[in-house]
């Protein structure tokens, strides 16, 4: 356990924007990049494997009879931790993924239920602890709105200023930590009918991506200002791939703060098999974040073993979070090695391999370049 | 001899195709000539006015039109004449020659009658009356053409009665029977009393007497007459107390078929000896030469005392330069035909060498061409005359026409250009003469910048306006509204069975894939014919455009009453800005660019296929069967269903599927482009008010406005003032009307 390198990374975005399909939807597609390698992502405990079974049941309902109903995916009700890890084979070794998931509604403080502070402040610091921000966008609601007063509404229904808000506040903790590496990755979801890669007639990847960068220009604004050093990309995700937009309502709800509820209706592509695309992106930047992090750390431990020996204990007290997590990684991995190049056994020699290929894997990943829908901001 | 024939022909009809446009001339012409008895009429009105300023009276007193539509009046006769000789229907020659040369001999000859028709005598001259003779295979008759009292009168006594200086002449027959003329040289007037006088006042007392011979002849109209009865009608009489009806005879036609030169459309025209002592006949007979003759035989006959080219022939041959008329060569028009016939052959040689000395300059042929033969001897006629003359005729007539049509020409270009001065005159004064008082023109100019001002300001503001609608992101809510009213008739259409209803869409599917084995060919065709619908539908956002026109003309049309109060009051926009185009090109000063601009205005069109198809074109492209696969770049049918009751019902899905994309991504295409509607009506304000008041001729064709309609705009203020103006205009339009008209002749074409 001591060895593993736990990855938290933080979702920030309203209700029904997609974040659970997000969050599955890269373990699906982080499973197809890995295939073919030494490593494999599996779900880590069996409430994580429960959660993804039902999403991916919910899915296949949802797309039941070549109809598309986005009802038959019901939203997420209570926090949850979703825990991937990249598995090496090795039980001391690999990198846990921690994606927290809960109710979008609980960015917006007046549709928090009362009494849920404490777990949305839990949830605030494990976002605050990530070094990697997700922000998953609909782009549908962008793209349909077609009239002045709907674009009027568009924040609103985006959330855009609550999530601005916690992605400054999550900057300013990056501004913090600013040794180690920052990675905000925006996240256009329900954005396949304006791409012509995953079997649409339509490009219109241009304006998706000119309105994105409008209407999260103070969002991306706040997070350059804060923390310059924060890498971030634009990776467009098809968390389900085979429907496209048919028509879409804008229905006038004095109740609603933008006034009006956006609502698509879709037609389900041929073959009607869900066709993830776009979400290997978040691994690949993963696995740059990760190298780099790995260089910045190791550079500094070189430095620390020069100068006078600094014990894990000291540095933990010095420096939480992420670097600390990837230089007692780096430590252990070491340690490992030394360990293992003295015990000349075969089981060793297996296993130093492995911690080699992991290495390599991740290394090469990392090298990958990413998809077309991908810009780096 | 045939050749001949046809020869004559084809110059007839060349000569027929000149035709239209003399007419058109003098059409032209006479027009013109009463656009400048008007103009005559409006300057009058002008210079009479006791409100027209001195200066402009004076310099319009010298005004007069008398010389001008005199020279109109020759122009006119002069086209005539053109007219009357492009108009023939045969080539006439005249025979002309003092008396007794045997012209009638000549006539003779050709037409084969005989002494009873075409009398020929000794002694005393003997053919009276000028005959045309004709070729005709068919008739064999004399058509009489009678004097009426008063032809008489004007063509034959008062002549006489001028020479005699007799200022008046009887008014009727009644009266000439009684009339008292002097009786004898001694009782004319002193300075009339010559030898040839009293000779013709003994012919006057004569006709006088005779009266009772042919008074029943002056019918006026034409008579036929048999062959046997015509020489009283054409020839003088033996003695002094026959008949004299010959006198009431103006002219006589024969018709009958040659022997010999049988070439129809030939005329022969034997004309009385000129040189006659009849009063003003020389004249008399020439003017009708001019007319009626392409050429003219002077005959000569080598008799003793005349074998020679005589003073009086020379004279002769000057006279018929009258009737040669714009042929340029004497040459082409006159021919001498010295009668050898029975004459001795020393006086012919004598003949001879005189003409060519004295008429001809002493070198053959000069002036005028020599012709010779026997004019009793119908083959030496044939050969020496008529087949020579119908040679020179067909080569040289075509030349003589076109003489005729360019003298003529000439003749008005010289007179265009008189009436341009003639215009340019008055022009002059009108331009000197300012006929408003200098500070009511200087108020009157000031109007015209205030309004354009006026109009330049409200214009801007409308066109701020404009702009802003259109870089506003704001969409209009009617637009949407029409947007919406279609789409959601679409979707209606679509969901009751594409306008067929779902059951029989269904099953028309169902047996169409049956009969083709599969689903293809009824998708495709579907798929197009909902295409076309839904285009069709979003047509009917255009009765938005319209009323966007509309009102665009409304608001412009309201900028312009604020400008001019009642001169254009219709109740629409469109009207108003219609009826001031109108205004502005028939104002006394026309205004072309104002006119212009409104007249672009108003084609102002707004249109969904025009300006919106374009874009949203490529959502229906949806609807298309065959859709290209992105990867393989191949294409392929985006909608296969079984041949089966299901897959009808399947396709159903499908096709819905696609058409409510298909119309709800044309909808939003068309809101995407919402502004092009501004846009367009932005532009086309801009374009307005830069033509209207940025062009160059703006700030003048205001002030145009401004003095043409000033009674209208500013009503009350100028009133009485100016009212000269409207005369004055009436003179400038009519000088204009007249302009218009000369520019329209045609004088630059050869
Ligand atoms: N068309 C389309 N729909 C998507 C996509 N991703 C998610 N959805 C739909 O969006 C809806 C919401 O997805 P979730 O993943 O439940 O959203 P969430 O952000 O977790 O929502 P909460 O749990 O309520 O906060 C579901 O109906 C999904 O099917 C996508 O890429 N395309
Ligand atoms: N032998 C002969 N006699 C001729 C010839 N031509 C004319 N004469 C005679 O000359 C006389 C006059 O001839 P007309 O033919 O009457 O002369 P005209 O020129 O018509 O005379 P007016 O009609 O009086 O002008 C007649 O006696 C003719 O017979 C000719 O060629 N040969
Ligand atoms: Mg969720
Ligand atoms: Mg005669």
């Amino acid at each position: 356990m001591a060895n593993q390198l736990l990855y938290k990374i933080g979702v920030v975005g309203p209700n029904r924007v997609g974040k659970t399909s997000l969050i599955t939807s890269i373990l699906k597609d982080t499973q197809t990049l890995l295939s073919n390698t030494s490593l494999s992502i599996h779900p880590e405990g069996k409430p994580t494997k429960l959660r993804l079974d039902r999403h991916r049941k919910e899915l296949e309902g949802s797309l039941y009879a070549k109809e598309f109903n986005p009802g038959g995916l019901k939203g997420t009700e209570e926090p949850f931790k979703f825990e991937l890890m990249i598995d090496p084979g090795m039980p001391e070794m690999g990198i846990r993924l921690g994606l927290l998931d809960y109710p979008g509604g609980w960015i917006d403080d007046e549709r928090r239920p009362e009494g849920r502070e404490k777990d949305w402040n839990e949830c605030l610091s494990w976002i605050n602890e990530s070094s990697v921000l997700l922000v998953p966008i609909d782009s549908a609601v962008l793209m349909e709105a077609d009239q002045s007063r709907y674009q009027r509404a568009v924040p609103w229904i985006l959330t855009t200023t609550e999530v601005e808000d916690i992605a400054r506040m999550w900057a300013k903790e990056r501004k913090q930590r600013n040794r180690e590496p920052a990675l905000l990755i925006l996240c256009p979801l329900k954005c396949e009918s304006y791409f012509t890669d995953n079997g649409g007639q339509r490009d219109e990847s241009k304006e998706l991506f000119d309105k994105v960068s409008k209407a999260y220009s103070g969002l991306l604004k706040s997070v350059r200002d804060e923390a310059s050093h924060c890498k971030i990309i634009y990776a467009p995700v098809d968390t389900i791939g085979c429907v496209e937009i048919l028509s879409a309502k804008w229905k006038e709800e004095i109740n609603l703060p933008g006034g009006f509820e956006f609502s698509a209706n879709y037609l389900v592509r041929n073959p009607g098999k869900q066709n993830v695309l776009g979400a290997d992106a978040v691994l690949i930047a993963l696995c740059k974040h990760l190298v780099e992090a790995k260089q910045g750390v190791a550079v500094e431990i070189a430095r620390e073993h020069q100068s006078k020996a600094v014990t894990a204990k000291e540095r933990a007290k010095r420096d939480e979070g992420f670097f600390t997590n990837i230089w007692l990684w780096l430590n252990g991995e070491r340690d490992l090695r030394n360990k293992i190049a003295v015990m000349l056994d075969k089981k060793s020699r297996d296993d130093l391999k492995r911690v080699l290929d992991m290495d390599e894997v991740i290394n090469q990943l990392s090298k990958k370049v990413y998809g077309s829908r991908v810009h780096e901001l | 001899m045939h050749n001949f024939a046809v020869n004559i022909k084809e110059i007839l009809k060349k000569r027929h195709e000149h035709l239209p446009k003399v007419l058109q001339e003098i059409e032209r012409w006479s027009t013109l000539d009463s656009e400048i008895s008007l103009l005559e009429g409006v300057v009058q009105e002008l210079r009479d006015h006791p409100r027209t300023p001195n200066q402009l009276k004076d310099g319009l007193r010298d005004f007069q039109t008398n010389e001008l539509r005199k020279k109109i009046a020759d122009a006119l006769a002069l086209l005539r004449v053109v007219e009357a000789r492009f108009s023939r229907t045969t080539i006439n020659i005249g025979v002309s020659g003092v008396a007794r040369v045997g012209k009638s001999t000549l006539l003779q000859s050709i037409s084969g009658l005989s002494d009873e028709q075409i009398p020929v005598g000794k002694g005393d001259p003997v053919t009276a009356v000028r005959s045309r003779i004709f070729h005709s295979k068919s008739n064999c008759r004399a058509t009489l053409l009678l004097h009426s009292f008063e032809s008489f009168r004007d063509l034959v006594l008062r002549p006489y009665a001028f020479s005699l200086g007799l200022n008046v002449v009887p008014d009727s027959l009644g009266a000439f029977r009684t009339w008292t003329y002097p009786q004898s040289e001694d009782d004319l007037p002193k300075e009339f009393q010559t030898h040839s006088n009293s000779t013709m006042l003994v012919r006057l007392l004569a006709m006088q007497k005779a009266l009772p011979s042919y008074q029943g002849d002056l019918s006026g109209g034409e008579r036929i007459v048999g062959f046997e009865e015509l020489r009283p009608f054409v020839a003088y009489p033996l003695h002094e107390d026959e008949p004299r009806r010959y006198l009431a005879v103006r002219d006589v036609k024969i018709e009958c078929p040659f022997p010999k030169v049988q070439v129809e459309s030939l005329g022969i025209i034997d004309l009385p000896g000129l040189g006659e002592i009849a009063a003003d006949a020389d004249n008399y007979h020439l003017n009708g030469l001019q007319n009626e003759v392409d050429l003219v035989v002077l005959v000569k006959r080598p008799l003793e005392g005349m074998a020679f080219w005589k003073t009086e022939d020379g004279k002769t041959a000057s006279l018929l330069d009258k009737a040669r008329g714009f042929v340029k060569n004497r040459r082409d028009f006159v021919f001498v035909l010295i009668n050898s016939g029975g004459a001795d052959l020393e006086l012919c040689a004598s003949l001879r060498k005189s003409i060519r000395m004295l008429a001809n300059d002493g070198e053959e042929g000069k002036n005028f061409l020599v012709l010779e033969a026997d004019a009793a001897d119908q083959v030496s006629v044939e050969e020496n005359v008529i087949n020579p003359l119908l040679a020179h005729l067909s080569m040289r007539l075509p030349v003589m026409d076109q003489d005729v049509l360019e003298g003529t020409k000439a003749d008005y270009i010289s007179l265009t250009s008189m009436i341009l001065t003639s215009l340019k005159d008055i022009e002059s004064v009108l331009t000197c003469v300012s006929t408003i008082s200098p500070s009511t023109a200087e108020d009157l100019e000031h109007r015209g910048e205030e309004l354009r001002k006026d109009l330049a300001a409200s214009l801007g503001d409308l066109v701020v306006k404009l702009r802003s609608q259109a870089r506003s992101s704001e969409e209009t809510p009617e637009y949407l509204s029409a947007i919406d009213l279609a789409y959601e008739e679409i979707l209606s259409w679509i969901s009751n069975g594409f306008g067929v209803g779902l059951d029989a869409w269904q099953s028309k599917a169902l047996r169409s894939m049956q009969a083709e084995h599969n689903s293809s060919p009824f998708a495709a065709t579907e798929l197009n014919r909902i295409r076309v619908e839904i285009s069709n539908r979003y047509c009917s956002i255009d009765n938005f455009f319209n009323s966007r026109v509309n009102n665009l003309w409304s608001e412009i049309a309201a900028i312009f009453r604020k400008g001019i109060g009642e001169l254009a009051s219709a109740d629409d926009g469109k009207k108003v800005l219609k009826q001031l185009r109108t205004l502005m090109n028939d104002a006394s000063e026309k205004c072309p660019t104002l006119c212009a601009a409104i007249d672009d205005l108003l084609a102002l069109r707004l249109e969904y296929r025009t300006h919106l198809h374009p874009y949203v074109r490529r959502e229906l492209d949806r609807l298309n069967l065959q859709v290209m696969d992105t990867e393989s770049g191949e294409y392929k049918d985006q909608i296969v269903v079984a041949v089966s009751e299901a897959g009808a019902e399947e396709l159903y899905r499908r096709i819905t599927a696609l058409a409510e994309q298909a119309a709800y991504y044309t909808r939003r295409a068309l809101i995407r482009e919402a502004v092009i509607p501004a846009l367009v009506l932005h532009a086309a304000a801009e374009q307005f008010d830069d033509s209207l008041i940025r062009s160059g001729d703006s700030l003048r064709e205001f002030k145009r406005l401004a003095r043409s309609y000033h009674d209208d705009i500013w009503p009350g203020v100028f009133n009485g003032i100016i009212d000269t103006n409207a005369r004055f205009a009436k003179v400038i339009r009519a000088i204009r009307t007249i302009r218009e008209q000369l520019g329209t002749l045609d004088v630059g074409e050869k």
